[in-house]
């Protein structure tokens, strides 16, 4: 089948603003957007820049709003968004050339929910590992399942107004080590959350759960981090 | 924000439905908001209403504020502003409500 | 700020979010709007005891077509906040569970047919009693 794409292009050296450019492919419908933008720099225009890697689904490259929403283009097929397709950079974060945005500020908010295990006490006696029940381990199984592709960050009303915003993406990275049993730094963490940029900018919006190509329930995982900061309880 | 927005609900609409669909705009005059005055009860009633609905309001646009506007000094002014047109629109209100109509 | 406001605002009206996003864009204009008419009501009222000769000219001033339309979209917007409200405080207080898919968007698209449901006998009464002021 026939596929129209119009795609969003900007060359910082070249161009002051953004505009967009039209493409007709040939492709068939269980083709992935992904695809359709290999053909487009194959055979049409190799200027075109976008991020991938994998292809799958795994390494969180190429989230971009196709159809005016945050998807990965790796994971939608061209039979679920029709023949007409917009492809547009992620907001909030500032584009680098076409479907390339500047992560920096993603990445900075990321490094404030301090992602790695806390623990200074001595190992258990038998020196070998620090034990979990598997409901220990379901607790927090969710938010180990984040790629930081930036859909969530990128669909939140409150990161479009200001990038200073945490983001659903550092929250939930936030929940995954607050939740983890064997982990000792949720003090450390709560304290950064309820920062005025912290969890207080979350206004429900809801958007990050339906962009979130990973089916992680970011909003209710905000929703106890919320708690966990009113009730200073961690269950 | 919540304890208010949970008492506003039966406050504004008890206070919408009463004036606007059970008496009407075509009836409200002068006489009318004497009326309603004279009775301690309603006048609890309104300023209850005044401080619960513009104290949110005022809070609410803060939030939505503060969304965009993340530097301190900002922030600062914006607060300031925000408590100036709260506290004199309240006292106006509040006078207005407490003291009667005027003659 | 300026630039914050021009992102904020144009990523409102652009992303094609679902029902849930335009639930909250709603929130904050029904917040906002209502929060202006307040302001407005206030000082109004407040003639009636500041200067009350002038209370009844004001508001016979405020009988025109616009402020018909003004103000039945303010009733739904006063329902619509307040359903809304409802819905988010009941949620994040004690049902947690529902800010997951599928029922996250079910609640808001239940949160537009409600407020409709209630804003049209509120419309069909204002409209009757704009007829007796012609």
């Amino acid at each position: 089948m026939e596929v129209t794409i119009k795609i969003f292009r900007y060359n910082p050296e070249k161009d002051k603003r953004g505009h967009y450019e039209t493409y007709t492919v040939e492709a068939h419908e269980n083709d992935r957007v992904l695809d359709v933008l290999e053909l487009v720099k194959g055979h049409k225009d190799g200027t075109l820049s976008f991020r991938r890697s994998c292809a799958h689904g795994v390494c969180g490259s190429d989230a971009m709003r196709i159809n005016g929403r945050n998807m990965l283009a790796c994971k939608t097929l061209i039979r679920d968004v029709g023949a007409n397709i917009t492809v547009e950079p992620i907001m909030g974060l500032k584009v680098a050339k076409d479907l390339i945005v500047d992560m920096n500020p993603f990445f900075d908010n990321y490094k404030k929910m301090l992602p790695y295990l806390i623990n200074d006490n001595p190992l258990p006696a038998d020196g070998k590992e620090r034990l979990q029940s598997p409901e220990q381990r379901a607790r927090f199984d969710e938010s180990t399942k984040c790629i930081l592709c930036a859909a969530c960050t990128t669909s939140c009303p409150s990161f479009w107004a200001s990038d200073e915003y945490y983001g659903p993406a550092a929250l939930v990275t936030a929940h995954r080590f607050i939740f983890d049993s064997r982990d000792e730094g949720a003090e450390q963490r709560l304290h950064v959350l309820s920062e005025t940029n912290g969890t207080a900018r979350c206004h429900t919006a809801y958007n990050c759960t339906e962009a979130c190509p990973r089916d992680i329930q970011i909003t209710k995982a905000i929703g106890e981090l919320k708690m966990a900061m009113v009730t200073g309880k961690i269950d | 924000m919540r304890l208010s927005a949970i008492l506003l609900v039966p406050l504004v609409w008890i206070h919408a439905i009463l004036n606007t669909l059970i008496a009407g705009p075509e009836n409200i005059n002068l006489n009318y908001v004497a009326m309603r005055w004279s009775s301690i009860g309603w006048r609890i009633y309104s300023t209850l209403l005044l401080a619960f609905a513009f104290s949110h309001g005022i809070t609410g646009f803060r939030q939505i504020l503060f969304d965009f506007a993340t530097n301190s000094t900002t922030r600062r002014i914006l607060n300031l502003f925000l408590f100036f047109f709260w506290i004199v629109l309240s006292l106006v209100g509040a006078t207005g409500i407490i003291s009667g109509v005027g003659k | 700020m300026i630039k914050n406001i021009f992102n904020g605002v144009s990523g409102y009206i652009s992303y094609r979010g679902g029902a849930s996003h335009w639930t909250f864009v709603m929130h904050r204009v029904s917040g906002l709007g209502t929060l202006l008419f307040l302001s407005m009501h206030i000082l109004l009222e407040s003639t009636a005891h500041f200067a009350p000769h002038y209370y009844d000219r004001l508001n016979a001033g405020l009988r025109n077509p616009f402020a018909l339309v003004a103000e039945i979209l303010l009733a739904f917007f006063v329902i619509f906040h307040g359903v809304n409200g409802f819905r988010i405080a009941y949620i994040d207080l004690f049902r947690k569970d529902l800010w997951s898919l599928p029922s996250g968007p079910k609640t808001a698209k239940a949160t537009w047919i409600i407020s409709f449901i209630l804003w049209i006998p509120a419309l069909i009464i204002m409209l009757l009693h704009s007829l007796k002021l012609i």
